[in-house]
């Protein structure tokens, strides 16, 4: 009897703690992560997209119905473009930062609006504006972006035959510190290269200190052997980065350092903008926006490259 | 006849510790992996010296559960992974390809199992059988992803008679041991285990034409 008792006793509470268990009620709070990062971006037809991966606590919420939007902006202090959201996905396996489970949708933003071809525009510290139907206002911000309306460039005088970054693991923060990339030219005259440009304001390529190397060599190189001098990445508001390089040989590599004029936020992409000279013309040749390298570890991104928002409701 | 039965149920019991054998994951099989750590291996390099020292340290049984001994904890890794794609234009006439780059998740963690320790699959992700996997992700770090974006595109053009390639090199972390596990004090299963998450990528494009 007492056993039976015991069991009965033993069962009720197990119902007890089940009940308390699944009667919570639903989150009163949505807690959303915007990893920030410069970024330049080729868009070549109005269907290619910029994509903002935002992390959202919850799977269902109006933040993640494309229907609730109304508008979206990207603008900083001086000009803004209006986007449109293609698609919102969620095609990713979600993560537990601090015991919180965050899930990645990808807000695919077009801007068929207002494309330009050939125009480009250089945001400083933007803001992605989404404005929903119940008069919410979603103000995430943003890295540096370029938003370049422009086509990559057909084959004439010059391609690439290989290109990726070097990187910098020797400090705490990783960054690109230089670009290898390999150059065949076709015509059998000289090509004189004039400058290299990643869209980015605040990255520079410095053509002047380029190297022509031999054969691909490792991406984790210490640089300053390169350059022969210590390296610094910082450069300063006064210097210029001009000078020509001359492609004589049918293929050539080129290692060629990158600095910056801060590196508060990571830049894992960008297109290149090669502007060169043949038979006394001038000449653009454009490499579309290339992953150099990507994150995948929480702890590589400090406090500043996150934006946090928390929205109760 | 007893001890015929004994010696059938321990024989039983020794098989999958006598054959090691590791459920290997694509990580294993990259071009190349270096560790900053020159004694640092992996779980496929473990030798049966090694299992048998490493067994070893762990001679005092328990009631129940898994017991681990951690052998290589969070040991950075640089790797050159398999190549990503491969784009041939075997045509007259140059072609304009759109690439999608995308990490899928199963790349950035991958575990492997040896010997009477298995794995299985949850969702997109592999575990280790039982509750060894919540005991191994107790005892090491393990990387969270939080990117800036998912998949990138990346448009090339590509000249007739050459093939592009895209191959990813990285940085990462690997965690391995040896597990036993208990039942009344009695040892029911042994093996090696290792965890592999990708911290960073890096990619690399090359033109090449065809031979």
């Amino acid at each position: 009897m007492k056993k039976v008792a015991f069991c009965l006793l033993a069962l009720y509470l197990i119902i007890v703690v089940l009940v308390l268990f699944f009667d919570q009620k639903p989150a009163q709070e949505i807690a959303i992560l915007h990893v920030k990062s410069n970024r330049a971006v080729l868009l070549g037809s109005a269907e290619e997209c910029l994509d903002v991966v935002l992390y959202l606590s919850d799977t269902d919420s109006f933040f993640t119905d494309e229907q609730n939007i109304v508008s979206v902006m990207i603008q900083d202090d001086n000009q803004l473009v209006a986007a449109s959201v293609r698609s919102i996905l969620l095609d990713s396996r979600p993560v537990i930062i601090d015991t919180t489970r965050y899930y990645p949708f990808t807000f695919q933003l077009v801007f068929d609006q207002v494309i330009s071809s050939g125009g480009q525009l250089i945001f400083f510290h933007p803001h992605c504006l989404f404005t929903y139907q119940n008069e919410e206002l979603l103000d995430i911000e943003m890295g540096d972006l370029t938003l370049s309306f422009m086509e990559i460039s057909p084959i004439e005088h010059l391609d690439f035959t290989r290109l990726y970054g070097m990187m910098n693991t020797s400090s705490d923060r990783q960054f690109l510190n230089g670009i290898v990339i390999g150059l065949k030219k076709y015509p059998l005259g000289d090509i004189s290269l004039e400058s290299f440009e990643s869209t980015l304001p605040n990255l520079l390529l410095d053509l002047s200190q380029a190297q022509i190397i031999a054969e691909p060599i490792s991406p984790f190189t210490d640089i300053s052997e390169l350059l022969q001098k210590p390296y610094f990445p910082i450069l300063s508001e006064e210097s210029v980065l001009s000078t020509s390089l001359i492609l004589k040989a049918e293929e050539t590599l080129l290692f060629i350092p990158i600095f910056y004029r801060d590196l508060t936020l990571k830049t894992e992409q960008f297109p290149l903008v090669i502007h060169y000279s043949y038979a006394g013309n001038a000449y653009t040749f454009i490499l579309d926006d290339f992953i150099y390298y990507q994150d995948h570890d929480y702890k590589l991104a400090s406090e500043s490259d996150v934006w946090e928002y928390l929205y109760r409701y | 006849m007893k001890k015929i039965i004994i010696i059938a149920i321990l024989s039983c019991w020794m098989i999958p510790t006598v054959l090691i054998h590791v459920q290997a994951e694509e990580y294993t099989n990259y071009q190349e992996i270096i560790f900053e750590n020159d004694e640092a291996k992996l779980l496929k390099e473990y030798s049966s010296v090694d299992y048998s020292a490493y067994y070893d340290q762990m001679n005092k049984s328990r009631f129940m559960g898994w017991k681990l001994l951690i052998v290589t904890q969070n040991e950075p890794v640089e790797f050159v992974s398999e190549t990503k794609l491969r784009i041939f234009n075997n045509g007259f006439s140059t072609i304009k390809h759109d690439v999608e780059l995308t990490t899928k998740a199963e790349t950035k963690y991958q575990i492997s199992a040896s010997g009477s320790i298995s794995t299985s699959l949850k969702g997109d992700i592999k575990k280790f059988k039982g509750t060894l996997d919540a005991d191994i992700k107790a005892s090491v770090s393990y990387a969270e992803t939080l990117t800036t974006s998912e998949s990138y595109r990346f448009t090339i053009i590509v000249d007739p008679k050459t093939y592009v390639t895209i191959i990813t090199r990285g940085l990462g972390e690997i965690n391995n041991g040896v597990a036993k596990n208990y039942f009344f004090w009695i040892e029911t299963k042994r093996g090696g285990w290792e965890t592999f998450s990708v911290t960073t990528e890096y990619y690399e494009i090359v033109k090449e034409k065809i031979r």
